[in-house]
């Protein structure tokens, strides 16, 4: 057997496990079955371990065992193409979503999408966030062109049940032996963001997460203000000007 | 000579874990160096990186990884290289390592280090790979044997001979895992001290300790518990026959304080101490 069909082969059998194909059980000295055990089993106990690492609020509302049985089906429909453990398991808020009868499960989607976020957030780049002294030399002229980004580590996302109130008391040390009922709520927006090196969140005020969406995909200053002008007439401005000071004090915009 | 602590030594180092961040800046424990998982600072920012870059001021650093996967068919990852190399140009490491291993093909990782077979074409594969990788980075491999549970029929070769044919090919250097060469004597059965015994002596760059468990019919390298009485015994070995090279305790799971750790390391420069008494 030439190499690569060899590791093609070895590959295939640990992804599915189960009984060695007779192919391989001729390449390979005895006892095969038994050895070959030991990468079939490390191969989904690993990715799992790497899941709960990833997802602890997830693991720790599920329990052991149906963490890893809900799991189990993500690690056979979405085997790692990353180099680092870390970055596998993007898609399970999406497979769980898929899966979803009730509300419950709604939840925990929305729970390991939430997860997800925050782990992103924790090993973005840092970057200077403007302060905001750094406008008091700006002229009143030139504030409708002011543009602003968000920094690398700011997530966005919105929430349809209560699995924000979950991951908080799922995280509590000690964890509780039992969270929140799921029950879906209001649409909620949420901010991740990072000042330091632990990532926070809140959620948004009506209005502020369309206005700071609209901000960090380019609009300028001026743009939002007109924007918000349609709702809020001459409270437009002042709004504006409110919000991007609270951006601004919490670190999370670069001015363009 | 034999026994001898080698001029370029790095010392007794310690695998580098979060859980022990804090406590290595706030104790300065003795310890020489770290070694650091490459995979887990290829980030791009945060925490990991903030706390490399503090115990990098204080210690020399190696850059060990876990998914080069120089035995691959498939064609060398590009954008994992680029990403190697600035980490690299980040950290500033002594030597860059990796196993000699698979870890996927067709784009898959199976976040596994998997045995090759040792044939002539297995060989000239990984060669022209070592070799391409060397010229990318800009430096010397150095490649780790693994423990591995499965052997191939068509294997032409020892694992030693087949390391030792890749060095003499490429020129790249040695990690030997001396628990790693216990768990496959066991599980292949050969004579351990053959392997340390067969490589090119010069070429051995580093060695890793760590612990295994023992189910009688096999070993299962599992980095979950102290170094065994039986690769302490091999480690003398491999300190009599090629030196006393770089050595790494590596501990992944179940990581008790680090005080722990440091007294385990201990051990192991005892053990040098001794085998460089009676040698003297």
């Amino acid at each position: 057997m030439r190499l690569a069909e060899l590791e093609r082969a070895v590959q295939e059998h640990v992804l599915a496990g189960g009984a060695l194909p007779a192919a391989l059980a001729a390449a390979v000295a005895p006892p095969a079955e038994e050895r070959w055990r030991v990468y079939s089993e490390a191969y989904r106990l690993r990715l799992i371990e790497a899941l709960a690492a990833q997802y602890p609020a997830l693991a720790a509302r599920l329990g052991e065992e149906r963490f890893a049985a809900r799991l189990d089906a993500f690690v056979t429909a979405a085997p790692s193409r990353f180099r680092s453990v870390r970055d596998y398991g993007g898609e399970l808020g999406a497979f769980l979503r898929a899966e979803a009868a009730g509300t419950e499960d709604e939840m925990l989607a929305e729970l390991a999408e939430f997860e997800w976020q925050i782990a992103a957030a924790f090993d973005a780049a840092a970057a200077a966030a403007t302060a905001p002294g750094e406008l008091g030399g700006v002229a009143p002229e030139e504030w409708p062109a002011l543009r602003f980004r968000c920094v690398p580590a700011v997530r966005r996302l919105r929430t349809l049940t209560n699995a924000v109130e979950a991951y908080r008391a799922h995280s509590a040390e000690p964890p509780p032996a039992s969270g929140p009922a799921a029950i879906r709520t209001a649409p909620t927006e949420w901010l991740i963001h990072r000042p330091e090196f632990t990532p926070q969140y809140r959620p948004l005020a009506p209005g502020e997460a369309a206005a700071l969406d609209a901000l960090a995909a380019g609009a300028s200053f001026g743009a939002l203000c007109e924007r918000l002008g349609e709702e809020l007439g001459a409270g437009a401005a002042p709004q504006a000007a409110a919000w991007l000071k609270g951006w601004l004090l919490e670190g999370i915009l670069q001015k363009v | 000579m034999t026994g001898m602590r080698m001029p370029d030594s790095l010392g007794f180092g310690l695998g580098l874990r979060p859980v022990h961040y804090a406590a290595i800046l706030e104790s300065a424990p003795a310890v020489d160096w770290f070694e650091v998982i490459t995979e887990n600072y290829l980030i791009d920012g945060g925490r990991p990186l903030h706390y490399l870059d503090q115990v990098r001021a204080r210690y020399p650093i190696v850059m060990h990884g876990v998914s080069l996967s120089i035995g691959s068919t498939d064609a060398l990852d590009e954008d994992y290289l680029a990403r190697v190399a600035s980490l690299a140009r980040r950290c500033e490491p002594e030597w860059l390592s990796d196993h000699l291993c698979w870890t996927g093909v067709d784009g898959h990782n199976l976040h596994d280090l998997m045995p090759l077979p040792y044939t002539e074409e297995a060989l000239a594969h990984v060669a022209a790979r070592v070799h391409a990788v060397q010229e990318r980075l800009g430096r010397t491999l150095v490649l780790e044997n693994v423990s591995s549970y499965v052997s191939y029929t068509s294997s032409a070769m020892s694992e030693w001979q087949f390391l030792s044919e890749l060095v003499a090919r490429t020129g790249c250097e040695l990690l030997l895992d001396v628990n790693n060469i216990y768990v496959s004597s066991r599980n292949h059965g050969f004579d351990a001290r053959e392997f340390i015994d067969g490589v090119p002596r010069a070429a051995v760059r580093q060695f890793h300790l760590a612990g295994h468990q023992d189910h009688g019919t096999h070993c299962i390298d599992t980095h979950d518990e102290p170094v065994r009485r039986e690769v302490w015994d091999l480690y003398a070995h491999a300190l009599r026959r090629i030196g006393e090279v770089s050595t790494l305790l590596e501990r992944d799971d179940k990581i008790p304080p680090l005080e722990e750790l440091v007294a385990e390391l201990g051990q192991a420069r005892s053990v040098a101490r001794a085998v460089r008494a009676a040698a003297a």
